[in-house]
């Protein structure tokens, strides 16, 4: 065994090149599966903590008009005899403004603060941990000290005087709420709450955690691959409790768009770790080829097979642990760099946070990860020098072929199909690169001069060096081009459903309705140049035909054109016509014209779906019907959301005010549009890094091959060199042969890119999230992508260029 | 008129530093043929290296007259050499001296390309037919033996009418008849040109064809 491993390092010694540029690749793929595992991590905490329930971990919420602690316990009685299925938790809450006087020093004195009251022993155990010194400090307990939200003026150690009760209550610590108002929230016991706001045995609402289940192989899939599972959001019906108005704090619609994302950028991650098999793949086969000889003499000494391929792989092994290795520290390193592209501000401190398994994961994914893929494409590339594999190329293509035809036209094949489609479409075209590159280079042309015929000869006569690193190349580029096709496609049509959907200037929210009375004030408020629009939301069943019931959602508008043009309807709607959104309609199965049952509270209809809208990030069927329609199947209920346009500053700033007051929520459609807008390019950003370490690697495997043909042409270049060959010749002549080569590989990834890209709008992305996305071509998604891959191929070539004519090693040979 | 003045050259093997030539001088007059004798690794290829301007000598200098120029070599910059290198050398190598991806006739047909006389093209190739390669033209190197090889060799050295001709163990791997063959071949076809040739050789047979003998001790 010290033999072999003698051997073993010699060999890497010797060849330190291509050992360098073996463990570069490698490093850079496992980079990558490190940074984006640590990043999925992150998304998926920062997930739990944003949503409006937030610090709490809470996913729901209950609310009914008047609301006392004992129907929190006839609740708590309901669970415990298992009719609440998969809650975790609940939680008494009670909410009330009131002002607080604080220290002498402290200014302003007086301070409006919004008290919230609960039980935080009955939170879950996540969300009880996140509270600080809630185990430790009891003093809680007995009404005297209490939590302040972060980011408010008041410091913890302060002291505060409240209405109704005797002593003082100090702020212990800082907690992480996001509160939709302004003013600072103050975190006390249900009790002491219940004092302060002279509410006794009175509740504003239940919190309630409710877990989607989860199996377990399905926990370490996702771990594996982040993002695998994001269909588990894809919910069939509405959680509802008898009895009570279910508000939806968790935003599933916003889990499985993340989940959405995060897919993909674990399938780019794979992309690295694929093209850096292709790198070792080919310095791997080039290797190989210069030791033939040796080989041969080893066998002439009786040395087995077994004992050969073992030397092989023991060198990929070794290699691709030190790239292993090198890719997990710089991973961790650089996941908060990308975080921070992608996540902002917040990602360094969420990764900070890391948990131990989120880490050991990572090490154990760069350990086996890259060991494998090094141990593995050895073992092919020596198959390949002496087994004879190229015979099976045919075989292969057609396999390619026929799990594309499949993939595609088979909708049932899912995900997996629409995935392996991709991936058979990528490995025809890295298999084909080099005969067509064969091909191209021997195409008759017109009169060249000789140096011209030789470096088209050449192109040719090497293209065994370098066709699997052209393979790697070729799909890096081509996924660039696909990826950039899907992502700008993507971004025109989430950008004109936003338009559609958030004309308005605020948006408020009552969670039990809004009274006619209060609709008249709110008219009354914000001026005869606004426009209400009152927006009234059900959930109710639906049934296509042949089809199970499914939970859907359906949306009542005033029925006029103006809202119906906001789901990019024309019209108005014609009698029994309904709109219907993509992800509903594909887990139907639905075109226009279908009939289809619908069902709530007061009665079932059939309906003729006329139009179906898109709707991304939506992860359940929702309906719009005609004000009617609504009327018909939940009676009369009221609304629980108005939307206003046309307001000025003034009148906004009074309306803001007023919805305080009343406990409504508020948001300004302008601000969730660039919000949204601004994570949709952060995320992708993301993405476009990535693939930049994809095509990193392709031309790391470019310049690993590009060293192999210059040794081989060492014999030819001496020649050159001896008829008078000036430097900057020699250097034209590689930049050449590289850059033919990566014209060749952007015109093979051209067409791969648009397929992939084509691939991914209507295949993958309807059959993996329920959407799909219109495809059109934009120049710069093909032009970036290409340019990109024409200076990485030169550069390649340039590289190993200038060492040969520094290092004057045509003259050794 | 080729003139080497008390040349030095020393590698670097490894730490250890060799001198391979020290203080060595001749002087070749034009249109001669000179065989360089000596063991192996006495620098016989690094002489020809020199006059080629492939490397350049640690001290002393090497002088090369060109119609009535005298060119220092150890003055020249790399671009300057490959110029010299370009219009006025022919090198013969033991192996590896035909492009494996142009044909015999492109092979000879480049240094007339790279010189830009194209006007010499058919005195090039028909001097195929002198050394007995008719019918050869278009074939690629690896169709052709070791012999024909070297004589196509000769061709393309001399094709752009090189004032000099270097030829480094040009019958090394040929068996006694061919080599025989190929040393005439290029004795008489330098002799024809009216180039100067360096034979670099062990082979006591091929010295024997020269005018002027430099021994080389190690
Ligand atoms: N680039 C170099 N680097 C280091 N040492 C060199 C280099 N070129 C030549 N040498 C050394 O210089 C000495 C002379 O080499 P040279 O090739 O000139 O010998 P030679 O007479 O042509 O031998 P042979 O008959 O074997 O071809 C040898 O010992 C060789 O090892
Ligand atoms: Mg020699």
């Amino acid at each position: 065994m010290s033999l072999l491993l003698r051997a073993v390092l010699r060999q890497l010694v010797a060849e330190r090149w291509t050992t360098v540029s073996v463990v570069v690749g490698i490093t850079l793929a496992v980079l990558s599966i490190v940074a984006v595992h640590l990043l999925a991590e992150a998304v998926k905490s920062q997930l739990d903590r944003s949503s409006p329930g937030s610090a709490l971990g809470l996913s729901h919420m209950l609310h009914r008009g008047a609301l006392h602690e004992n129907d929190y316990f006839e609740l708590r009685a309901r669970w415990r005899v298992g009719s609440l299925a998969s809650v975790e938790a609940l939680v008494p809450i009670l909410e009330g403004r009131v002002t607080a006087r604080r220290d002498a020093k402290a200014l302003p004195r007086r301070l409006p603060i919004r008290v919230v009251g609960l039980d935080p022993l009955a939170l879950p155990g996540a969300s009880r941990s996140a509270i600080p010194s809630l185990d430790g400090d009891r003093s809680w307990l007995t009404g005297s000290a209490g939590w302040i939200s972060a980011g408010s003026d008041l410091v913890v150690g302060e002291s505060l005087e409240l209405p109704n009760i005797d002593g003082p209550v100090v702020i212990i610590a800082e907690v992480e709420i996001r509160s939709t108002f302004d003013d600072p929230v103050l975190l006390v016991d249900i009790g002491t709450a219940q004092r302060i706001l002279d509410r006794p045995g009175e509740l504003t609402r239940i919190g309630v955690l409710r877990r989607i289940e989860e199996r377990a192989w399905m926990r370490v899939a996702e771990r594996l691959f982040p993002g695998l599972g994001a269909r588990r959001y894809v919910t069939d019906a509405p959680w509802k409790v008898s009895g009570y108005q279910v508000e939806v704090l968790q935003d599933n619609g916003q889990r499985l768009f993340s989940g959405a994302v995060l897919f993909n950028l674990s399938a780019l991650s794979l992309l690295s770790v694929v093209v850096a098999g292709f790198l070792i793949h080919q310095s791997a086969v080039n290797s190989i080829r210069q030791r033939e000889r040796v080989f041969d003499r080893l066998r002439a000494l009786g040395i087995d097979e077994r004992r050969l391929v073992l030397q092989v792989v023991f060198e990929g092994l070794i290699v691709a642990l030190i790239g292993s290795v090198f890719g997990l520290v710089l991973g961790w390193w650089i996941a908060g760099w990308l975080g921070q592209l992608a996540l902002g501000e917040t990602a360094s401190s969420l990764l900070d946070g890391a948990e131990g398994t989120a880490i050991a994961w990572a090490a154990g994914k760069a350990l086996v990860f890259g060991p494998l893929v090094g141990c593995g494409s050895m073992w092919v590339a020596y198959r390949s020098v002496f087994g004879g594999v190229r015979k099976r190329r045919d075989g292969l293509l057609v396999g390619c072929l026929m799990m594309l035809g499949g993939g595609v036209s088979f909708s049932a094949t899912g995900v997996a199909g629409a995935f392996l489609a991709i991936a058979a479409a990528a490995l025809a075209a890295a298999l084909l690169v080099g005969p067509a590159l064969v091909f191209w280079a021997q195409a008759p042309r017109g009169m060249a001069t000789l140096v011209g015929l030789l470096n088209r000869r050449n192109l040719a006569h090497r293209s065994a060096d370098v066709r699997v690193a052209l393979g790697g190349l070729v799909i890096a580029l081509a996924t660039a081009i696909g990826m950039s096709l899907m992502v700008s496609n993507f971004r025109v049509a989430f950008e004109a459903m936003l338009d559609q959907r958030l004309s308005a200037d605020a948006y408020v929210e009552s969670r039990v309705g809004f009274t006619e009375a209060e609709l008249a004030e709110l008219r009354s408020i914000v001026g005869p140049d606004s426009t209400i629009r009152v927006e009234r939301r059900e959930d109710g069943w639906m049934r296509a035909a042949g089809a199970g019931r499914l939970g859907a959602s359906f949306i009542y508008d005033a029925g006029d054109v103006d809202a119906l043009r906001r789901y990019g309807f024309p019209g108005p709607l014609p009698a029994g016509g309904i709109l219907l959104n993509e992800p509903g309609a594909r887990r139907h199965g639905i075109t226009p014209g279908d009939l289809v049952e619908v069902s709530g509270s007061h009665g079932t209809l059939e309906l003729t779906v006329v139009d179906i809208f898109r709707d991304y990030g939506a992860s359940s069927p929702r309906v719009v019907v005609a004000p009617e329609t609504g009327a018909a199947l939940f009676g009369t209920t009221a609304p629980r959301a108005v939307a206003i346009a046309g307001l000025d500053s003034e009148h906004s700033t009074a309306l803001y005010r007023f919805a305080e007051r009343n406990e409504w929520r508020t948001r300004s459609d302008a601000d969730v549009r660039s919000l949204a807008l601004a994570v949709f390019d952060r995320t992708f950003r993301l993405s476009d890094a990535l693939v930049m370490l994809a095509v990193a690697v392709a031309v790391v495997g470019l310049f690993n091959a590009l060293v192999a043909v210059r040794l081989r042409r060492a014999h030819e270049f001496r020649l050159l060199h001896s008829m008078g060959f000036s430097v900057g010749e020699f250097l034209r002549l590689n930049l050449w042969h590289a850059g033919m080569l990566g014209v060749h590989a952007v015109l093979v990834a051209l067409p791969l890119g648009l397929g992939i890209g084509w691939l991914l709008c209507g295949v993958l992305n309807p059959r993996a999230f329920g959407w799909s996305i219109p495809f059109s071509v934009s120049a710069e998604a093909l032009l970036v992508p290409a340019a990109l891959g024409l200076a990485g191929a030169l550069l390649a070539g340039a590289l190993p260029g200038l060492r040969t004519i520094i290092r004057g090693d045509y003259l050794d040979a | 008129m080729i003139r080497f003045e008390s040349v030095s050259k020393r590698f670097l093997d490894g730490d250890v530093e060799r001198t391979v030539l020290r203080r060595y001088s001749f002087e070749v007059s034009d249109g001669t043929t000179v065989s360089l004798v000596g063991p192996s690794g006495s620098g016989k290829t690094t002489v020809l290296n020199l006059i080629a301007g492939l490397d350049v000598a640690d001290s002393g200098d090497v002088l090369v007259e060109l119609n009535g120029v005298t060119l220092s070599l150890k003055g020249m910059s790399s671009a300057a050499r490959a110029r010299y290198r370009r219009q006025s050398i022919g090198y013969i190598f033991q192996f590896f001296n035909l492009i494996p991806t142009l044909t015999v006739a492109e092979n000879v047909r480049l240094p007339l390309e790279l010189t830009g006389r194209r006007d010499l093209e058919a005195e090039a190739l028909s001097r195929l037919d002198a050394l007995g390669l008719a019918g050869r033209e278009d074939s690629f190197p690896e169709q052709l033996s070791g012999g024909e090889q070297q004589r196509v060799a000769i061709a393309r050295a001399l094709a752009h009418r090189p004032a000099i001709i270097l030829a480094d163990e040009p019958t090394g791997n040929l068996d006694a008849e061919n080599a025989g063959r190929v040393v005439d071949l290029l004795c008489e076809q330098a002799a024809a040109a009216g180039a100067t040739l360096v034979l670099a050789t062990h082979s006591e047979f091929v010295a024997g064809h020269a005018h002027q003998r430099l021994d080389l001790q190690r």
